[in-house]
Formats: C-alpha cells, sequence, structure tokens
C-alpha cells in the first residue's frame, strides 16, 4: 500500500527532529514560522525543478476580449504550459502558440490591428499575471489553461497533493537554510552538507519521474540496463 | 539476519534501544534509502490494479498500491499505448476534442494523475501494472525484503545518510559500500532474470567479469 500521505504538520515534526528539537516540539532552535516558510520554499524548489503537480484552469472570454489576467484563471499557476482556445460556437478545440510581442512584431508590424474576425492563434505575456490573446477574438469562447501549481498549505493538517515518497526531502533543505543564516546556530560546512543532499534528493526525483510509463517496455526497467548495452553494443553504443 | 533497524544500529554503533538516535531519524534514513532504491533500481516485482473509467472523463488518480506506473492495460488485456502532450499535438491539432471512445493512449499527467486518451465513450474497467510501494519501515523489527542483499544496500545508504554530518569520511565509506552493494543487487536480479546469464557469470574465460565488466572481477585474474 502507498506509504501515509503526509502533511505541512509532518514536515515541521521531521524538521525538529532533524535539528534536534526532539521529543519537544516547542521550537527551541526556531520558530515555527521560519520552518514553515523554508517548507514552502523547498515546494516552490521542487515544482520549478521537477514539476511533480499540474492543474487546469477555464475561464469564459467575452467577444472582442484579448487580455486575460492570470488570477481570473487561477490563484495558484505557477507556469503556464499548454493554452487552448475553443470557439463557444464549436466543439474544436486547438493548441495556442506561445509567442512574444516582439515575435509578432517581427513577422507583421501591424499585428495589433490585424487578424480581425480570425480566432486566436497565439498567446502571449503582457506581463506579470496578464496574458493576451492574438488575434482578438471574434465570437465567445472559453480558454483552457494547464499549468504547474504553485503549491500553497491550507493549513498544517491537509494532505499534501504530492506523493508520499517525497516526504523526507524537505527536511535537508530546511536544516540548509536554519545552518546558513546568521545567528547562534550558524554552522556553514554543516549547511554545506545539507545542500549536497537537497541535490541528491532532486535527483532521485528526476529519477522516479523518469520511470513513468516507458515508452520502451522491452528493457527500460531491465536492472544493469548499462552491462546489457554493453553486452549489445561492445563499442559503447547508448540506448 | 537481523531486521534493518538492527543492521543500522550496528552501523551506528548504537544498542537496539538508541540513546543518541531519536528512533524514527533511522527509520526515516531507512525510508530514504527505500525511495532511493527504488528510484534506481524499481525491481521485478509489479502490482495491478483496476483503474475504473467514466465517460467524459480524462484524469485518473494512481491507485494506492502502484508507485510507478509501468503498464495501463484496456478492458481486454492489451497495452495503452504511453504517450507525451507532444506527439498528441503532431497526431492532430484538435486532439482535445476528439470524439470520445475507448481509450487507447495514456499520458502521465504528473505524479500522481495519468490521463487517458480519448476521453472514455462510456465506463471500463482496466488494469494499471506498475511498480508496488516498498514496505514502509515503521517499527523496529521490520526487515527488508528477504533480508539479503536489498536490506544491505538500504541499510548502508541511510548509515551514510545519518553519518554525513558528524562523520563525513566514514559516512563516504558507507556510501561507496552501498553503490558496490547496489551494483550486486542489480547483478543478481539479472541472474534471476534467466536472461544471458553465461555472460555474467564470473571469472570464466568468456564472462563480461574477465572482458572488464562492471565490477572489474576480471581484471584480477589476467
Amino acid at each position: 500500500m502507498a506509504w501515509t500521505q503526509y502533511q505541512q504538520s509532518t514536515l515541521k515534526y521531521l524538521a525538529l527532529v532533524e535539528l534536534g528539537d526532539w521529543p519537544n516540539t516547542s521550537y527551541r532552535f526556531v520558530s515555527d514560522n521560519e520552518i514553515g516558510e523554508y517548507i514552502d520554499e523547498w515546494h516552490d524548489i521542487l515544482q520549478q525543478e521537477l514539476e511533480f503537480l499540474w492543474g487546469t484552469a477555464s475561464l469564459a472570454v467575452g467577444a472582442g476580449t484579448s487580455t486575460i489576467t492570470e488570477t481570473a484563471l487561477a490563484t495558484d499557476i505557477m507556469r503556464v504550459d499548454r493554452c487552448y482556445w475553443n470557439p463557444a460556437s464549436s466543439t474544436a478545440t486547438y493548441l495556442l502558440s506561445h509567442r512574444d510581442p516582439e515575435d509578432l512584431f517581427l513577422s507583421q508590424q501591424n499585428y495589433t490591428t490585424t487578424g480581425t474576425g480570425e480566432q486566436p492563434k497565439v498567446i502571449y505575456a503582457l506581463g506579470t499575471g496578464s496574458w493576451c490573446l492574438w488575434p482578438t477574438p471574434p465570437t465567445a469562447g472559453t480558454l483552457h489553461v494547464e499549468y504547474v501549481v504553485r503549491y500553497r498549505f491550507p493549513n498544517q493538517s491537509t494532505d499534501v497533493p504530492f506523493p508520499s515518497w517525497s516526504r523526507y526531502w524537505s527536511t535537508p533543505y530546511v536544516a540548509y537554510r536554519v545552518y546558513s543564516r546568521f545567528g547562534p546556530l550558524q554552522d556553514l560546512p554543516r549547511a554545506a552538507v545539507y545542500r549536497r543532499q537537497v541535490d541528491h534528493n532532486l535527483e532521485i526525483g528526476r529519477k522516479l519521474r523518469d520511470l513513468y510509463l516507458p515508452a520502451s517496455q522491452a528493457g527500460v526497467l531491465r536492472p544493469g540496463r548499462s552491462l546489457a548495452n554493453r553486452i549489445l553494443y561492445p563499442q559503447g553504443g547508448n540506448l | 539476519m537481523a531486521t534493518a533497524y538492527t543492521l543500522l544500529m550496528r552501523e551506528l554503533d548504537e544498542t537496539v534501544a538508541a540513546t543518541y538516535w531519536n528512533e524514527n531519524q533511522p527509520l526515516h534514513a531507512l525510508n530514504e534509502g527505500l525511495v532511493e532504491v527504488a528510484a534506481r533500481v524499481p525491481g521485478r516485482e509489479r502490482v495491478s490494479a483496476s483503474l475504473s473509467l467514466v465517460a467524459g472523463q480524462e484524469f485518473y488518480n494512481l491507485p494506492s498500491t502502484v508507485m510507478v506506473p509501468q503498464h495501463l492495460l484496456n478492458a481486454d488485456g492489451k497495452e495503452c499505448f504511453p504517450t507525451t502532450h507532444a506527439n498528441l499535438e503532431d497526431w492532430s491539432a484538435g486532439w482535445r476534442s476528439a470524439a470520445q471512445g475507448k481509450p487507447a493512449w495514456v499520458v502521465a499527467w504528473d505524479v500522481e494523475t495519468l490521463r487517458v486518451f480519448p476521453k472514455p465513450d462510456a465506463s471500463y474497467t482496466y488494469t494499471l501494472v506498475g511498480v508496488p510501494w516498498p514496505a514502509e519501515q515503521l517499527t523496529t523489527a521490520q526487515s527488508i525484503g528477504d533480508e539479503g542483499l536489498l536490506q544491505t544496500v538500504v541499510v548502508l545508504f541511510a548509515a551514510a545518510r545519518l553519518l554525513q554530518y558528524t562523520q563525513p569520511e566514514l559516512a563516504q565509506m558507507k556510501r561507496l559500500q552501498g553503490e558496490e552493494a547496489l551494483v550486486r543487487y542489480q547483478r543478481n536480479l539479472r541472474k534471476q532474470g534467466g536472461w544471458n546469464t553465461l555472460r555474467i557469470r564470473p571469472g570464466t574465460g568468456w564472462s563480461l567479469a574477465r572482458a572488464g565488466g562492471d565490477l572489474g572481477l576480471g581484471r584480477r585474474y589476467q
């Protein structure tokens, strides 16, 4: 069975054990808030590096409306990935291309005034938190967005939607930040060791993520594939 | 043979009733080691679980018994093709609005969710086959696997993890020992596979080991 799903309180307890502040949970060395902030930071890093958690959002867009405010879509967007446009009068849903305004300007200097009557083909960022469709939708439609989630703990007791095999990875990051902060706990050599553990855990995460649904079922998961590779390709080929 | 916790306490020069370590720390370290080994050498164990598809729904959470999904089999036992969003887009720009039908492709949406394509047009019961969760170390009385090489690997990795902050050189030694044990574990798994086992027999004239294999045994005999 799956390992017990964890909550924020679990992560705080693990951090306290690592920092030697056990069995008391009175936060003698580091405050509860500080540990919580570091745990938030870690999950941002986890998402930035490994993009474990994804979400979807849809927004009804009126005719003639080209600017989309990101918060109207969702408030937990870390990175927008695929965007699809569905005209209201059609069942078709198709991918919008991501471009910069500079790309559009290079392809067509008067892009802001052209494309009237055509359904949107491009989506570009106006700045932080705003997106623009081009051409401007001539009819109403729905924008569907698939994005990487920026996770924030709603409280200390809600199950975290990350796989429970990543439960222990926040602890080295919290310890790294605690020991590298100016103060009575400062211990830079110790912090450096924890930093290496952080990188190691990220590498483990990548490996696990890459194991999902292998395209080649024949031999990717067969252990010792480097050995198998050398047998098949003595001259040193790569799979 | 002893349990994983007992072996780890020995590596730490502690009694089973540990005085320096909180009991949970060794257990956490063992669990971390289990995850690392699962990532690097998933092993041969497979578990299957039902996935009930609902008409019109394309996202499905991983069943709780499957840690790493490997194959999704349809109701007839045939495998769905793993694919990516980019491949779906290459195939058809309108893939998201494709007609509903019996899903034949699957995408790893995120680490907890699969996406099937096309959207189901009816209820189906598919089977997800994948790597099972290793037994979580929750007590001091548990062993790992059959107390063989796998347990040795996890114990050594756990010892390295716990010792690295106060005994870095010893921790590095534990790490190296664990890496060597991991290679032996991988080799043992391959021997059990019954595939080309002749060539991994160490020390013979035509063996890979003699030709300079992964542990270099052959070189010692030259």
